[in-house]
């Protein structure tokens, strides 16, 4: 039997290659609140792409036909998370929810059987016996994101991770918008100093503090360590850290954690030349019993949530009311019965 | 002696391949200077908002219209591709009459369509004024050209290339081996290399596919190397721009399909330094690029890749097609646009691959056509095709026409309306802009198809 025939010519066409990039849909009759988050997120919450649908489920769009994905990666934080698994049926999902490891005690008992998670690992890691030629430190100017002791506490940790006195050598590269509105309700201005007391007492002063676009064209982070402040209260899987690590950057050497035992790593995705997503299941049976996050005393960011909300009930009462609803547009089902 | 003020960015550009030409750019009018042909003197332009520069914001501009009038050039000369000349230009204005700006020389570089905008709010302005354009292809030439208003001369579009440099690139015979040996490739395996970046446009992965056809049908064993960064650009003139990581999932997704002996033939190298490049290029048997990237107006990689003497088989595209035809290997595989999209002629592409591993290049023929290649295409080489533009007089500029400012639209429209855009809307196709026959990109775009590959050109 003959060969069958090479193909002598090919027809390109990349409009194929848009749709798979159009899986990420925003609803005509999309509130202003979703620009507002989305303003408020940036470019933290910006779109990438890889083969576990990563997506922000509050991020202001859907992922088309999202509840029967076999497996959807969530990029949202702390609050965001808690209210999807308070206000959703683990069936309104038919698929595995892919979760930050970090936020494993989040998860309610009913959701167990649906939700695995997953880290970011670079393939380059630092620390103060392998120090990077230039740190690259980025967050957001607002206690979201971190307060400010919380972002004095960060700023210091990577001065001991690395050794202060190497600091001199290294080119630092700040990254700090500075988002007024403060979702907790309150913004002082005096924050600013706060922040950039914080970066040039523990880190140094001579600081480069380029803008955005400058940033976003930049190609090669070889031998830059990413640094990232943020609390993980709204996006916990940040754009940034994929933007700077997929063109070479790398983390600080993961430190060791007890609950490292009760994971069990099940596959890993790359997601560039120099970075992966690495996929886990975790023993429930032996990790602290849990407690619910909305009530109970443990989970400090959403009882702050709350606390704002009883000063200033009005504005974050807004907010939270926008994320619970949210879900009504993408989900059939919520414990409160059908949403539509 | 001609008195030239050479106009630069005192900020190093975004773009990767603009950070390596306008320096070899600048290289060589310092070789004119040096040789006592023109008298020169450069200005580093700042400006705050360099890309983004939907406002004038910061700049040095009150200090390069002082040096104007203190110095007096006979030219002025923009060499980088930003800051874009209508803007500094339209600044310079107020502070100096138009009458009273010198000829300006303008170096056009691939986002000449992408800065449409810009380029077309030059005609309001400067209308009259002597200025002359300088392109880096025939290709750029045939497209700038297609723009300009009726009554230009039809050398009015000058063509100078990108040179490259000679320090960087030319062929070592002994990095080829030392690499080889490193990589532990047997002297009968064969090298198919591509360098660039790794981006929708560039069609990575038609190629990683006709690799496996290659290797099916090849005697001799082949390798693949891809060298270069990942980049998610997509093709913003359709309003298709991929998602970070997009392009990365795509290519892994292909390679992951091979069988395992197959894909352990392929090596994704990311990005690396120019002496990196050069050894590996040394190494390499011959260089393939299919691209159809719309800024594809000259090909820095291929043309570094001859200078290294390696042979290249291109697409014929854009800028690809003025490396046919020397004394060095490059064969083009035909292109044309129809109704369905591009359309590349993937069995030349496999015949030519064919034909120049086959040859069997010996060092003395990577040598000789290294020089060759580097005696036109080097800074030093093609310092007298700059001598000659520079001599001539400056031809008055008569405006664009309106499709300039129909392409503007466009992009205004699906890229640069907010650095918001992608992640509010999502993707949008843009159909007024597909790459189909009969659509006003192919109006634009077939002038970058030089049927010099011998294919029928669909010029329509």
């Amino acid at each position: 039997m003959d060969k069958p025939k090479k193909k002598e010519t090919e027809i390109v066409q990349w409009s194929y290659d848009l749709v798979q990039n159009a899986y990420l849909v925003k609803p005509e009759d999309t509130e202003l609140n979703h620009d507002i988050y989305l303003n408020y997120l940036f470019p933290f919450c910006n779109n990438y792409f890889g083969p576990t649908n990563p997506m922000m489920i509050f991020g202001g769009h859907s992922v088309k036909d999202l509840p029967e994905r076999p497996y959807i990666t969530v990029r949202d934080g702390i609050v965001p998370l808690c209210i999807l698994f308070r206000d959703l049926k683990p069936s309104a999902i038919k698929g595995q929810l892919f979760i930050h490891r970090d936020l494993w005690y989040t998860v309610p008992e009913d959701w167990r059987e649906k939700v695995r998670f997953f880290d970011v690992e670079a393939l380059k890691t630092y620390d103060a016996q392998n120090l990077p030629k230039r740190i690259f430190i980025a967050g957001a100017l607002n206690s979201t994101l971190a307060d400010p002791l919380e972002f004095e506490a960060q700023v210091k940790a990577l001065a001991e991770r690395l050794g202060k006195e190497n600091l001199a050598d290294i080119e630092i590269m700040a990254f700090f918008p500075n988002k007024r509105t403060d979702l907790w309700g309150a913004w002082e201005e005096e924050n600013v100093l706060h922040y950039s007391r914080a970066i040039f007492e523990h880190l140094k002063v001579d600081v480069k503090t380029p803008e955005w676009h400058l940033i976003h064209s930049e190609n090669n982070f070889k031998d830059c360590l990413y640094y990232e402040i943020n609390a993980g209260t709204l996006v916990k899987d940040s754009y940034l850290t994929h933007f700077t690590l997929s063109r070479g950057g790398g983390l600080l050497a993961p430190v060791p954690d007890a609950i490292d035992a009760h994971f069990k790593r099940t596959s890993s995705v790359g997601l560039s030349l120099y970075h992966q997503m690495n996929l886990y299941e975790l023993d429930f049976d032996k990790v602290t019993p849990y407690c619910d996050p909305l009530k109970g005393e443990n989970f400090r960011y959403y009882k702050k949530l709350i606390e704002a909300a009883n000063q200033k009930k009005k504005f974050n009462y807004k907010w939270e009311k926008w994320l619970a609803t949210y879900l009504k547009r993408f989900f059939k089902e919520s414990r409160h019965g059908a949403l539509d | 002696m001609k008195k030239v003020l050479v106009i630069k960015s005192a900020q190093e550009s975004p773009w990767g391949s603009c950070k390596i030409i306008s320096p070899n750019i600048q290289a060589t009018y310092d070789l004119l200077a040096a040789a006592g042909d023109i008298e020169l003197r450069s200005f580093g332009f700042y400006d705050k908002n360099i890309v983004d520069g939907l406002l004038n914001g910061e700049d040095n501009v009150a200090e390069l219209a002082d040096l104007l009038q203190a110095w007096k050039p006979d030219l002025v000369s923009f060499v980088d591709h930003l800051p874009l000349p209508n803007r500094v230009l339209n600044r310079i204005s107020h502070y100096i009459p138009v009458k009273k700006i010198p000829p300006v020389l303008v170096h056009i570089y691939g986002d000449f369509t992408y800065f449409s905008d810009d380029w077309y709010k030059l005609t309001d302005q400067f209308k009259g004024h002597p200025i002359k354009f300088v392109v880096a292809s025939a290709a750029q030439r045939r497209l700038v050209s297609f723009f300009l208003e009726e009554g230009h001369d039809q050398n009015y579009v000058r063509q100078y290339l990108f040179p490259v440099s000679e320090q960087d690139y030319f062929f070592d015979a002994g990095a080829r081996d030392e690499l080889r040996t490193q990589q532990e490739i047997p002297p009968d395996e064969r090298v198919i290399l591509y360098a660039g970046r790794v981006s929708l446009q560039k069609n990575v992965d038609l190629l990683i596919r006709e690799f496996r056809r290659l290797s099916d049908e090849s005697p001799a064993p082949l390798r693949l190397w891809i060298v270069g960064a990942f980049d998610d650009v997509g093709a913003i003139f359709m309003g298709a721009k991929n998602y970070e990581g997009f392009m990365y999932s795509k290519i892994q997704k292909l390679i992951a399909s091979f069988p395992p002996e197959l894909r352990s033939r392929i090596t994704l190298w990311g990005q690396q330094d120019k002496g990196t490049l050069r050894r590996l290029k040394a190494a390499a048997d011959v260089f393939v690029s299919l691209s159809l990237y719309h800024d594809e107006d000259y090909g820095m990689s291929p043309a570094e890749a001859l200078a290294c003497g390696l042979p290249a088989v291109l697409t014929d595209w854009g800028g690809y097609g003025s490396f046919a035809g020397g004394d060095w290997q490059c064969r083009l595989a035909p292109v044309d646009i129809t109704e369905f999209g591009h359309r590349i002629n993937v069995g030349k592409v496999r015949e030519h691959v064919t034909a120049s591993l086959g040859a069997k290049a010996t060092p003395e023929d990577r040598q000789r056509w290294s020089t060759a290649f580097r005696t036109e295409f080097s800074v030093s080489g093609s310092a007298r095709k700059l001598r000659e533009i520079l001599a001539e007089d400056v031809d008055p500029f008569l405006g664009f026409k309106w499709n300039l400012n129909y392409l503007s639209s466009i992009f205004w429209k699906e890229d640069r309306r907010s650095r918001f855009y992608y992640e509010y809307i999502g993707q949008k196709i843009n159909t007024n802009f597909n790459p189909t026959s009969n659509s006003f990109y192919h109006d634009i775009y077939r002038n970058y198809i030089s049927g010099a590959s011998g294919a029928g050109t669909n010029n329509g």
